[in-house]
Parts: C-alpha cells; structure tokens; sequence
C-alpha cells in the first residue's frame, strides 16, 4: 500500500503545483475583472450619430495590457454577422472608466464590450440592450439642474459632459443649467457651437463659478458682470456683442440674450435656473434653436467625387488595336492569293509588334483606377478649433478602405442608410478604420477633429481704413477664396495673398456671380455666414494623387475647405 | 496545300475575321467609356475583363469547331489536317494577343492572369479542335453530316461544365470547359482547376493517337 501512496501523493502534489503555475501565469490571474458600459447622454443616443461611451473596469489585480472594444452588431442575416468594432483604448489597463465617443447603429441587437488581452483571451464581456435609448431625432441635453419640457431631455451632470466636439453630434441643444468648470468640456461644446451647435447658458448669481476665457469667448455680452439687488435675484449684465440680440426681458431686464458663433448660436440666460418660474422656462424654450449640422461638408466630398475625371485609357486606343489587327488580317488574306509566305510573316511580324506595343503601354501606362475617393476637411477656425472630414468612396468592385484619422475620431456614415444592407462592416482602430466597401456604391462617411487652420485672416484698422490680409500657413494653392463682410462676398485673387487689401481693391461678387468652385464654398456658408458681424474668409485648396500601392490604382482626391473669422490687431 | 490554304481555307478566314472581330468588340465594350465617376452611377456598366475573356472562351471552341468541321475524303490529308488543327487555334489565340495584353489594364494588380487565361482557353480549344474533329471523322464514316457533329462536341466542351458553376463545392468542374477555365485563371485558379484544365487536354492527346492509327491503317490498308 505503502508503494503505491507515495508516487500517488507526489503525482497530485506535482499536478496541483502545474495548476498553481497555471494560474500565476495566466492572464486570469488578473482577477475575476468585469466591465460596465454608460452609452449616450443619459443612456440616450441618435442613430447613426455618434455617442459618448464610458467604460469601466473594475476587479483587475493589477494593471494589464489590453484592449477595449465596443462591437455593435449591424446585420445578422449576413454569415459572419457583420459588426462595427471599436476600439477605444489599447495599453495597460486597470481599475477605472474609459471614455471615447462612438458612431452609434441601430442598436437592434444589444452593445457589446469586450476586455481584451493583448494575446486574444477576453478577460471580461458584457452586453447591453440599447434598443430602446435609440432615438432618430436629435436629443435635448440638460447638464445640471434638472428641467423638463416634454419628458424626452437628457440630464447629465455638468462633469459627464464629454470633451470631444463630435459627442454632441446627436444633440439638439444643451443647456448648462448648472456650473461648467471642465475646460475641456467648454472647448468642446465652443467647437460644436463653431460647428452648428446651439448652447444655452444659465448665469445669474452662479456665473463667477464658471467664468473662464473660453466661456467669455462664447458668451453674446463683452464686460459681464453680476448686478445684485435686494428685491431681485442677482442677473448677469454686460455690453452687447456686434450682432447679439435680445429675445426675452423680465422684470425690466434682458433674460435672454442671443448671438450667432460660427455656424451655431449661443443664448445666454441672465438668471440662474433656480430663479426662473416654470412660465418662464416654457418661454425660453420656444426661443432656443436647435442644432444646425454642416450638412453641405457632405454634398461637397459627393460632388466633388461625381465631378471626379475617370482614369482610363484614351478613348480611342482599343479600337485602333482592333482596326490595326483587323487590317491586318485582312491584307494577309489578299496576299495570301498570291505570295503565302511573305504575307504570313508579315501577319505574324505585325502582330508581334502590335502586341508589343500593347505590353509597353500596359506596363508603362496602366492607367484604369478601380477605386476613387475624396477627403473634405472642412475646418472652423473661430477661438475653438473643429474640423470635420467627410470622405466620400466609390469602387468598381469589391474592395477594403483604409480611413486614417485622428486618435479616437471614428468615421460614422453620413445619413441614415435607406436599408441595413447599406450599413457598412468597419473595424476601428483607435487611429485608423478598415472599412468593408461593396463594388458600386458610393458611401459617405465623416469623421471629426481638431485640425489646424491652414490659413489666417488678419483684420488691421488704420486712420478709419480697414485691411485685410489673407495668410497661407500652408503654403497650399488656392482653387477659390472668398471674403465675407457684412454678408457680402468679395473675390480675393491671388496676388491678394499673403499682403493687406482694402475691399475696395477687391471684386464683390454676388451669389449669381461666382464660378464653379465658389458656388461650392458659397453653398457652404450661405444660410449662416450672413448673420455674423465678423468677417470671415472661406477659401478652397485641391490636391489630386494616385495611389498605386492598393491592388487596383485608386484616384485620392484633397479638398481642404477653411472657414477662418477676421482677428483684429 | 499551303500555310495560307491550311489557315484561311474552308471558311476559316471569315471564322478568323468573325473570331478577332466579335472578341475586339468586346474589349472595346469592357473599357471605361465614362469621363466622371458620377457616370458610373448614369451607366451602370463597369469595366472588367470578363465580358471579354467570356466570349474569347465561348468563341474560341466555336472557332475550333469551325476547322475540325471540314474532313477531307483523303486518310493523308486527314492526319495533315489533324495534326494542323493545335496550330490553326494556336495561330489564331497568337493573333488575339494584342487584345489579350490590352486587357490587362483590366485586371488591376493581376496583369498577369489575362496571360494565364489566355493559355487555358489555347490548351481547352486545341482539344476541343481534336475532339471535334474525331467525331466529325465518325460521322464521316458513316455518311453522315460531319458538321452538326463537330459543333455539338464544341458547344457541349464549353458549355456542360459551366452548369457546376451553380454548385460551389463542385465549381472546379468548369474548368473543363476552355470558358470556365479562363474565368478561374482570372480569379486566381486553385491547383484542382489547373489540373482539371489539362483533363481535355489528355482526352484530346489520347483520341489524337487513336485517330492517327486509324488513319494510318486506312493509309495502309488494301485497296478492295
């Protein structure tokens, strides 16, 4: 019994040590981790808009290498199911909430997270139903104290406001109803403003709580400060900025004030939220505007691909070949009556050379492109830089995209798709998209940033003379450049580049006036820049290549678009 | 009888021309013809190599058929004619070539599968061109019309493998046919479709040797 016990024993001993190391070594050995996700403001988001998503982390024992990803599944009829992936962050990761913004689907199926280890193992997963947060019209945000109009508002806390631009996508309006201190957030929410954004600010008594240059700078009145008296709450009060409106006035005082900034609005309210009643809330309400998206950004990346010339061989080149064979087959045949041999090797010589000359062009002059695209970047440079890019691809036949894009700025398709078969399969990348294109379809994608103006304007006044000078930081050549002042439009040529003008040296063009290129740019600004009390430069630069490292030769064409707001000096 | 009288006689100049011509024009229909790429979306016809790789690979067979139609009531001038016959469709795929090589333009990043395709259809129609022809010499024999023969065997080789196109486990079984054959070397043949590219190539070589010592013993045998 005795011989038998002992090898027995060890064996256990050695197999329960194997396990020990086992377990040390194995990435389980993190811990029993677990993931929760939050989706959309106040778990409501737009389809087919982005989302702001945070993640978070908890029982890792210890930092490690991994990813998180978001995976919304697109269309289960398809084998794979096609599915967007996300991911929002790779490196070590440990016990906290990650936070990325995230083009969201239909969300029919629910959202899934994923903590991945860098070998592959999933450490943690979990699912959430998002079907019924999924809204199709844009949504009200309420960051801070509580209001209600319809029921439908999404209430945040001022701190959860997400500090990318692009987050608000989805978003109608956002009020601040309590103090904003991040100033991430307020950059964010200047360059959504920049972008078409509507924000509505409460100031009364708690506006030295959040007063900082980038809410100043949105803000519709220059000098504010908080007037207090014994029978009325404390308001804000301030010299009006060129262009500012007064909409509302209560108790012999202005509420609500409202100027334009860029392409969106910013209403100031002169009174906490606290000191408003309910009557006049429901006023307020009827006079705050909702978001206005640079819709136009995507209708130029599809013009400016459908005006996109084809690359391909002349049109004559396939029929000459086949004239010259031809012909030659045909003279061989005649002479063939009579002198056989000469005719047959001058048959076979011509078509020798002919298909010589047919290698040298294919080889040489490969000129067919499979795959097209267009990149518009649109930047508004006001004191909060946004920029948005659309892209626009078309391929012949079935082929794979590569998007690169800033960290973290996902492209989402543009619109919402008439069908789910129009919903492409993409893997994000935290800097770059792989995108599953179909031959024969033309999808728009946007993504957003914050990329630097490639141009300045600088306003100087001189002895009641007014100068503009219009400054390439890029150096780019310019395909159309447009000056707006006062909402009318000056052509700036371009020997007016890079040196002061007056406007009486410039051309005023109106809007049946302009060629091609500035009908592009005016279609741009058109149902915004009118009301701005600025000048504003709108200037267009094109690039074209041929990338012939894919498989099939793709056309890439660049359009930067700079929409830039005068600084005096 | 002359290289010119081999090549061009018996109808085989207007099958030549026919050949070349309707091959052309379908090149010439497969190029982009569009200037912006918003045409594409007003003409939604895209350019590819297949519509012309599809009728060299129907038409090829056919002109095949045409050369092996004709038997000659001569034993020598059958073996002549037979042995002609690899080299009628290779002189007439050699004057194909300047299309073949346009096409490859066509073919983005794969320049060279045109060429591999070009090479099946030659091998599957040189077969074809032998086959044809031993079943219009059958039908010669016996008093029949030796063209009906030879064009069914033509139509038949490039046509009945295509049905197993409609079943994806059994899809290298078109490469019999010269037609299914360049539609794989076009999309990058797997090895089972090449070797099933020389299958007709083998029959064809056997059925050669088999018509050859036929005519031989006619050649030799006694006159009655």
């Amino acid at each position: 019994m005795r011989r038998i016990r002992v090898p027995y024993l060890s064996a256990s001993g050695g197999w329960l040590f194997f396990l020990l190391c086992v377990a040390l070594v194995s990435p389980r050995a993190a811990g029993s981790p677990s993931v929760a996700l939050a989706f959309g403001f106040d778990g409501q988001f737009v389809r087919y808009h982005y989302a702001p998503a945070s993640v978070t982390v908890t029982g890792l024992d210890r930092p490690t290498a991994a990813r998180l990803l978001i995976k919304q599944i697109l269309d289960t009829r398809s084998t794979p199911p096609r599915v967007a992936v996300h991911e929002i962050f790779r490196g070590t990761v440990s016990n906290a909430t990650y936070s990325a913004t995230v083009p969201a689907y239909d969300a029919v199926l629910p959202v899934l997270v994923q903590l991945v280890h860098e070998d592959g193992t999933v450490l943690a997963s979990t699912t959430q139903p998002a079907r019924q947060s999924a809204r199709g019209l844009p949504l009200v945000v309420i960051a801070g104290a509580p209001l209600h109009f319809d029921g439908s508002e999404a209430v945040v806390s001022p701190t959860s406001l997400p500090s990318d631009a692009w987050a608000y996508d989805g978003v109608a309006s956002v009020w601040l109803t309590s103090p904003l201190t991040s100033r991430a957030a307020w950059m964010a929410l200047g360059a959504w403003v920049s972008a078409g954004g509507s924000l509505v600010i409460f100031s009364g008594e708690d506006f030295y709580q959040w007063d900082c240059a980038a809410a100043r700078h949105l803000l519709p009145l220059d000098d504010p400060v908080v007037l207090s008296s014994v029978d009325q709450p404390s308001f804000l009060s301030g010299i009006p900025r060129p262009g500012a409106r007064v909409l509302l006035s209560a108790r012999g005082q202005p509420l609500l004030v409202r100027t334009p900034y860029g392409a969106g609005q910013v209403s100031l309210v002169t009174l906490r939220v606290r000191d408003l009643a309910a009557a006049e809330l429901a006023r307020l309400n009827v006079h705050v505007p909702r978001a206005r998206p640079l819709l136009a950004a995507q209708s130029l990346a599809e013009t400016l691909l459908n005006e996109t010339r084809v690359l391909r061989p002349p049109y004559g080149f396939v029929p000459a070949i086949l004239g010259a064979l031809l012909a030659g087959v045909v003279l061989a045949g005649r002479f063939a009556r009579k002198h056989a041999r000469l005719a047959g090797l001058a048959a076979v010589l011509g078509v020798f050379l002919l298909s010589v000359a047919c290698s040298f062009y294919v080889n040489l002059a490969t000129t067919v492109a499979y795959q097209y695209s267009t990149e518009t970047t649109l930047r508004i440079t006001t004191s909060f830089g946004f920029s948005t890019v659309s892209y626009c691809f078309f391929a012949l036949t079935s082929s794979v995209v590569y998007v690169n894009h800033e960290k973290g700025a996902f492209p989402v398709q543009a619109g919402v798709p008439t069908s789910v078969d129009r919903v492409y399969a993409m893997e994000s990348a935290l800097d770059a998209t792989t995108l599953a294109l179909p031959g024969g379809t033309r999808p728009v994608l946007r993504a957003h940033g914050r990329a630097p103006a490639g141009l300045s304007l600088e306003v100087a006044d001189s002895e009641s003379v007014t100068t503009y000078c219009v400054r390439r930081l890029l150096g780019q050549t310019l395909s159309a450049c447009l000056l707006v002042v006062d909402g009318f439009y000056y052509r700036v040529p371009r020997d007016a580049l890079d040196v002061p003008v007056r406007l009486v040296d410039l051309t005023q063009v109106s809007a049946s006036a302009l060629d091609g290129r500035e009908t592009l740019l005016y279609r741009l600004v058109a149902d915004w820049i009118g009301e701005m009390p600025d000048a504003w430069l709108v200037a267009l630069s094109e690039e074209e290549s041929i990338a012939s490292d894919l498989p099939g030769r793709a056309k890439v064409r660049l359009a930067d678009v700079d929409l830039v707001t005068g600084g005096r000096s | 009888m002359n290289a010119a009288e081999v090549f061009l006689g018996n109808g085989g100049y207007g099958a030549l021309l026919g050949f070349l011509a309707t091959s052309g024009l379908a090149l010439v229909l497969s190029m982009p013809w569009v200037g912006r790429v918003g045409d594409y979306f007003l003409f939604p016809w895209r350019p590819s190599p297949l519509p012309f790789f599809v009728v060299l690979g129907f038409l090829a067979p056919l002109y095949a058929a045409q050369r092996a139609a004709t038997i000659h009531w001569l034993p020598r001038r059958q073996r002549l004619h037979l042995l002609s016959l690899p080299l009628q469709v290779a002189g007439a795929l050699f004057l194909s070539a300047p299309l073949v090589l346009t096409s490859a333009i066509l073919a983005p990043g794969n320049s060279r599968r045109p060429l591999l395709a070009l090479a099946v259809v030659l091998v599957g129609s040189a077969a074809v061109s032998i086959e044809a022809f031993a079943a219009a010499r059958a039908c010669f024999r016996r008093g029949l019309a030796t063209a009906p023969a030879a064009w069914s065997v033509a139509l038949a080789h490039a046509l009945l493998p295509m049905v197993a196109l409609v079943s994806p486990t059994a899809r290298f079984l078109a490469a019999l046919s010269p037609l299914g054959a360049a539609l794989a070397a076009l999309r990058g043949p797997t090895a089972l479709e090449l070797g099933f590219t020389l299958v007709p190539a083998l029959l064809a070589t056997i059925t050669a040797v088999l018509v050859l010592q036929a005519v031989r013993e006619e050649i030799h045998a006694p006159r009655s």
